[in-house]
């Protein structure tokens, strides 16, 4: 579905923030992208989509080369929900609709109001179907946004800290979703996210993102004691209760390496 | 018709009644604006029926109403409606492209760039002398002034370009671009003032006024085609001004080639506001207030918001054009004035209240 090879990018007039990244995934899956902050997530997710591109590296996508795609045909194959979601004045319908955009010539058709009109209703967004997106709480914003990524029909959704700014109830709802989306779907989708047993209770893979390399990649096995502390400069234990596996942290004994405060786009 | 199936015609069908209420808010702009036009040929120093300017727009009527109608009073508001519609649609469109909701054509330096290029015909050129007529004071050679104008104004916007060619040059960075060369282009037109005559300086003042009374039916028929291309240019983008609300990765992520596209409108922007600005001068805030007015109305769906937009920014440009000429009448006060004095409240209005619809 998705490989990434030797994948290298630096902002401009800074040093590099990925320096080697590799790595191959199917459909189905539900990858988590850890590190801390700088690390580089944010932007790897970026480059798969070529929002940003790469100084070197080839990311393929369902066996095609992202970087020979035009942009329409990468939003029909990859779509991609941002951190930070500014939002117009417009109703969820209308933003749902526009995940339609990479399909619409002039007019959307009646196929792209039915398969908006069924996100909508998947995502149990009728209610405030007509509703204007600036008067929504954090958790259905949230959902609104990912609802217009699947109107993409992607092959692959990328989800960018997704729970960030939503309460407890919202940041399982939404990794919920996602899974589910992954399952059903046969969608590949990969989530930055800070919270480990977050990920841990709804990913099936975990990539770790240390120094622009992946430091740890496979199934939940990659989650260890030594990992976390390697990639966060933090004592935790990982355990096993009723057969799920949750980190604790048990002190702070050393400082993050602040340097890696890579500038953001 | 299953449960699902009927769910979804349920849920399309509301839709479908959601944007006939924003297409019957464009018709009724669209006939307040008409209705305006026809109060606006009607209003002037010899008062006309509104049956006087309907009769004598089919061609009937007496010979002087008709001589009234088609060469004096058409003319302006016709150039009223096209002048409105072409600033409100630009404002709008850079209010998307350069995610600043106080965005207009002034912010490229459009106005200012115009304001220099028509002081530097007048002064250095000399196009300047003046003379009186019943309308007020008139310029020698119109056409040399308008060149110099665009060429002022295309200049500024020209430069904002060029820079993003150097350097990736971020819509913010845009904004502040035109904003500096806006005070270059007011220094070396008030620098070109202090040198000047008292003649050529009140020719300059009164070009800076903006007069809607002055451009013949070849320089609306030039102003109407470019507005016109670009307005099928706009909304050909409607979607892409969509996605570029949410921000440019999101913009990229839905297939929107961000970089191109702010390029390319800001050009068709400043061409059509150029042109505009070159034939009537400066009108400021028509590009502004409109699209913050109907966005209140209808959202910021650039489907509706664009075409509502135009329409508003015809109607406050119409509006403006007959205060302009009633109030004081027989005196005709300066367009660009009445338009500032309607912009400068809703300035303040959308410092201290924001601009989110209630």
């Amino acid at each position: 579905m998705i490989e990434a090879k030797e994948i290298a990018f630096a902002y401009r007039n800074s040093r590099k923030v990925l320096a080697d990244i590799s790595f191959t995934l199917g459909g189905g899956s539900f990858l988590a992208l850890l590190g801390n902050n700088g690390a580089g997530k944010s932007t790897l997710l970026k480059c798969l989509n070529h929002i940003l591109e790469p100084d070197q590296g080839v990311i393929s996508v369902c066996g095609q080369d992202v970087k020979s795609l035009k942009r329409r045909k990468i939003a029909q194959t990859m779509a991609f929900v941002a951190q930070q979601n500014d939002v117009g004045q417009m109703t969820v319908f209308d933003t749902v609709l526009m995940g339609r955009k990479p399909y619409i010539t002039i007019n959307p058709s009646q196929e792209d109001l039915d398969i908006t009109q069924n996100v909508i209703d998947r995502m149990e967004l009728s209610d405030f179907a007509l509703r204007y997106v600036d008067e929504l709480s954090g958790g259905e914003l949230q959902k609104v946004v990912i609802a217009r990524a699947l109107a993409q029909q992607p092959r692959v959704l990328l989800l960018d800290e997704p729970t960030s700014s939503l309460d407890l109830y919202n940041q399982h709802e939404v990794m919920r979703i996602a899974g589910e989306i992954a399952r059903e779907d046969h969608i590949l989708v990969i989530v930055v996210i800070h919270d480990i047993n977050l990920a841990l209770r709804y990913c099936d893979r975990f990539l770790f993102v240390k120094d622009g390399t992946v430091f740890a990649y496979g199934d939940s096995s990659v989650i260890r004691d030594e990992t976390i502390s390697a990639v966060y400069g933090v004592n935790a234990t990982v355990r096993e209760i009723d057969g799920n596996k949750i980190v604790f942290v048990d002190s702070l004994p050393t400082k993050p390496d602040m340097k890696q405060t890579w500038p953001q786009e | 018709m299953g449960e699902k199936t009927a769910m979804l015609h349920r849920g399309t069908g509301a839709y479908a009644g959601y944007i006939r209420k924003k297409v019957l808010l464009i018709i009724i702009l669209a006939v307040v604006m008409l209705f305006i036009a026809l109060i606006s040929i009607a209003s002037g120093s010899s008062e006309l029926g509104l049956g006087e300017v309907v009769a004598a727009l089919m061609g009937k009527g007496g010979q002087q109403t008709r001589m009234i109608v088609f060469n004096i009073r058409l003319p302006r508001v016709v150039t009223a409606v096209v002048a409105g519609i072409g600033l409100a649609a630009v404002g709008c469109v850079l209010q998307s492209i350069l995610k600043n909701p106080l965005a207009s054509a002034s912010t490229l330096g459009v106005s200012q760039g115009a304001a220099f290029g028509a002081a530097f015909s007048i002064i250095v050129l000399g196009t300047g002398t003046q003379s009186q007529t019943l309308d007020g004071i008139t310029i020698s050679n119109p056409y040399l002034i308008s060149v110099c104008a665009f060429a002022g104004s295309i200049l500024s916007t020209m430069v904002i370009l060029g820079l993003s060619r150097i350097k990736r040059v971020t819509p913010e960075s845009m904004v502040l671009t035109g904003v500096a060369l806006s005070s270059l282009f007011s220094g070396g037109t008030a620098l070109l003032q202090y040198f000047a005559d008292d003649v050529k300086v009140s020719a300059v003042v009164f070009w800076t006024y903006g007069n809607l009374g002055a451009t013949s039916w070849r320089e609306i028929l030039i102003m109407s085609l470019v507005v016109m291309l670009a307005l099928i240019y706009f909304s050909l983008n409607r979607w892409n001004y969509n996605a570029l609300q949410s921000g440019e990765s999101t913009a990229k992520g839905l297939g929107v080639n961000v970089e191109s596209i702010q390029i390319v409108n800001m050009v068709v922007c400043a061409v059509t506001a150029s042109t505009i600005v070159s034939y009537i001068g400066i009108i400021n805030f028509i590009g502004l207030i409109a699209p913050h007015l109907v966005r209140r109305l209808i959202g910021s769906d650039y489907r509706y918001l664009l075409p509502a937009s135009a329409l508003m920014g015809a109607i406050l440009l119409l509006l403006s054009d007959t205060v302009s000429r009633l109030i004081a009448a027989p005196i005709i006060l300066p367009i660009g004035a009445i338009t500032s004095f309607l912009g400068a409240p809703l300035f303040l209005y959308l410092i201290f209240k924001g601009v989110k619809r209630r």
